[in-house]
């Protein structure tokens, strides 16, 4: 019985928790980055709307080995001083200070992440085509706000094809994904409600190059053995006119 | 040295020029879809997959390459071009259909060595076969019956042609009643194929259609589900045949039987004897199974344990084998390992398709243009049902016709709002409606060898009755459907 007290108690002090964090730090609405490799990095391009906190501060999720390059308030309050690297509950976040507390404010922000693109050998088993590469992405939300409605956008570089993706996976359900183009580049598409601080969403897709010898090279086997078998089979286009004139056919089960 | 060649003697102009270029065909249709760049939605896994599908389907078609060697290679073309998981192709021949076909098999070998099978047709002509009506009505009810006990068309037609053989000699049908030969032989293979659809278990696609509704749909379409939704319909067909038949091909009024032929037939009958031990025992592994295919719903509650269909067949099959029990050794269950092969690649072939979200790529696409979203469901089931019945013509293995129709009506009904099952079931009740030519079934080739009838007889039969099918499947979904909940 006392555990179940105690346990209750923890749950509600939990909920209060969550609901003071939830008016201390804002909100996020909507929450979408698009990344794009610049060689071995990635450049990510965020567009947010949120509501500002009661100290008029929005918390911005930070990226790991990330700097923002350039930001600017689309609509809503006016920026005080912005984004600055902070520390809140142990987690690192962007805080940009705007002059009005709980407003609605949209903004966005260009950041340089370092590695994304560091593209790896692919794990497969068993057989399959030579040079798949993976890559891997993970979205951590450092901030305590929660993002209602998060969007992001994993493009695949160019001159590489989408060999497949892994995570998330694919479902007969629900789609998990999308698949699409922007700006002429591949590009994945994750989304996901109501993401709370701290949760994540991975992204780890496999890309691949077709090597252009051995498409050269099994194109001239196919040719070569087409034309082989059409050579070698030529004794039935002779026996042609001595069929019969009926479409009689064969099962095959 | 040893010569692998078809025989292409039985083949017509149009076949032999499909086996002439089906494999340089499919190889370069497969070429393009590797060097082409990866359309916007799928992945390069998507791609190859389709291409390999493509490849596969042509091989079968155009029956360049043997089935189950097309199979074959489109396994290790999936793997090692990256159309799906190694893992996963090779997986397909573990699948529970593949062991429910061999247990399937295993049950045929074992009613068929009984002859239990032989006598329960027998029994039903001797006692009900007087007239000319009655003898065709009982061949319609000796089709059906046996179809719960012989899981194969091509098996129930080899037992049952040489009853009809016996049954048109007696009333002279090469001398004068020719049409009572027309009607005897197509309403034998329009009763094979239409008993057929009334019963999962009575064919192996059949069986594969409800894997394929469970794999893409997670519903689990139970033996005794499949068999109420469908005997109905099944029936009512098979009423309607007998009624065109009759209109298209009515025997002579006085068309009477020599008492020669049916005494034959009722010697035969007595010819069998008691029921022997081997017939006896192969009744109650078949009644038990039957029993455990019908009370699936109450397996927990009667004995604490669920059996799965699949589970039900391999106990059944492996009964047959049993000290004391079974009547088999292995080497009289005849397995034919080839379609399980074949089956395994034609799984393969279709599974990938929608793992890598390429089934409803396509089709979004497809009937985005259609505008189906924007069809009321009864319009779009009566056009689904009609593709489904009619889609036989285009493929003569009933298999392949499953593997591409299954999927593409879930991944139809997903876009078009509607429930997979709504679509998807009352089309897999048209699976065996392979009756419009002979090259459709093994079973047509059965009855088409007898010479009572032309092909020109079967088509025009064969489609009047497709459509009187039509007509009642399309009546069901607004009544004995949407009362099960199937299209409701």
């Amino acid at each position: 019985m006392k555990k179940v007290i105690a346990k209750s108690a923890i749950a509600a002090l939990s909920v209060m928790a969550f609901n003071v964090t939830a008016s201390e730090f804002g909100e996020i609405g909507t929450y979408r980055e698009v990344i794009t490799p610049v060689e071995k990095n990635a450049m990510i391009e965020v567009t947010l709307t949120a509501t500002t906190a009661d100290d008029a501060k929005v918390y911005l999720p930070a990226y790991d080995g990330g700097s923002i390059a350039s930001y600017q308030v689309l609509s809503g309050g006016n920026l005080v001083s912005g984004p600055q690297e902070a520390n809140v509950h142990g987690r690192d976040v962007w805080v940009y200070q705007f002059d009005k507390p709980n407003a609605d404010i949209s903004l966005s922000q260009t950041l340089s992440v370092n590695k994304v693109y560091k593209a790896k050998k692919a794990k497969l088993k068993y057989s399959h085509p030579a040079g798949v590469k993976r890559v891997s992405y993970e979205f951590i939300n450092s901030s305590p706000a929660t993002i209602n409605q998060y969007s992001g956008v994993l493009t695949v570089p160019k001159g590489k094809e989408l060999y497949g993706v892994v995570t998330p996976e694919w479902s007969k359900k629900k789609k998990t994904f999308d698949i699409s183009e922007l700006n002429g580049q591949k590009v994945v598409q994750v989304d996901r409600k109501k993401l709370s601080a701290a949760d994540s969403v991975k992204f780890k897709i496999r890309t691949y190059a077709p090597s252009a010898a051995i498409e050269r090279t099994l194109w001239a086997l196919v040719i070569f053995l087409s034309g082989a078998l059409l050579w070698k089979r030529r004794g039935i286009l002779s026996e042609l006119n001595d069929s019969p004139t009926t479409t009689k056919k064969t099962a095959t089960n | 040295m040893v010569t692998i060649a078809r025989d292409l003697s039985s083949k017509s102009k149009t076949e032999k020029v499909m086996y002439y270029l089906g494999l340089p065909l499919a190889m370069m249709v497969l070429m393009m879809f590797y060097s082409m760049p990866t359309p916007d939605g799928i992945t390069f896994e998507g791609k190859m997959s389709l291409g390999i599908f493509f490849f596969a389907l042509i091989l079968w078609i155009s029956e360049s390459l043997p089935n189950y060697a097309t199979s074959m290679v489109a396994i290790a073309l999936l793997s090692v071009l990256g159309g799906w998981a190694e893992k996963d192709a090779l997986g397909t021949l573990g699948y529970g259909v593949i062991w429910l076909m061999v247990s399937a098999f295993i049950i045929t070998s074992g009613m068929e060595k009984s002859g239990l099978a032989k006598r329960i047709a027998l029994a039903i002509i001797t006692r009900f076969g007087k007239t000319w009506k009655s003898i065709l009505m009982s061949l319609m009810a000796a089709n059906f019956t046996i179809a719960f006990i012989i899981p194969s068309t091509t098996a129930r037609a080899a037992m049952l042609l040489p009853i009809v053989l016996l049954i048109a000699k007696a009333y002279n049908v090469e001398n004068g009643n020719k049409n009572l030969g027309k009607l005897l032989s197509i309403q034998g293979l329009q009763a094979n194929n239409i008993s057929t659809s009334a019963i999962v278990t009575a064919t192996a696609p059949q069986i594969l259609a409800i894997g394929l509704l469970k794999e893409f749909t997670g519903s689990e379409v139970s033996w005794g589900e499949w068999f109420i939704a469908s005997a109905p319909i099944a029936v009512l067909t098979l009423i309607a045949s007998f009624f065109i038949g009759l209109m298209l091909f009515r025997p002579k009024a006085d068309a009477q039987a020599g008492g020669d032929e049916i005494q034959k037939i009722q010697q035969q009958y007595d010819e069998l004897g008691k029921v022997s031990l081997n017939e006896k025992k192969a009744a109650g592994i078949f009644l038990l199974t039957i029993g455990l295919w019908a009370s699936d719903k109450w397996h927990m509650d009667i004995f604490g344990f669920q059996f799965s269909l699949v589970m039900v067949a391999i106990i059944s099959a492996s009964l047959f084998f049993m000290p004391y029990v079974g009547i088999l050794n292995w080497k009289e269950a005849k397995i034919p390992w080839n379609l399980m092969v074949f089956a395994a690649g034609a799984y393969a072939a279709g599974v990938s398709l929608s793992e890598t979200g390429v089934a409803s790529w396509a089709l979004s696409g497809l009937f985005s243009g259609l505008g189906v979203q924007h069809m009321s469901f009864t319009m779009l089931y009566g056009v689904v049902i009609a593709i489904s019945s009619f889609s036989h013509f285009v493929f003569t293995s009933k298999t392949v016709r499953t593997i591409i129709l299954i999927p593409t009506l879930v991944g139809l009904a997903e876009t078009a709002g509607v429930s997979p099952l709504m679509l998807a079931l009352p089309a897999a009740f048209t699976i065996a409606d392979t009756i419009t030519l002979p090259p459709h079934s093994k079973a047509n080739l059965v009855y088409y060898s007898t010479g009572y009838f032309s092909v020109n007889n079967q088509l025009l039969y064969g489609v009047l009755t497709l459509m009187a099918k039509w007509c009642i499947l399309f009546g069901a979904s607004f009544t004995w459907f949407a009362y099960l909940g199937i299209t409701a």
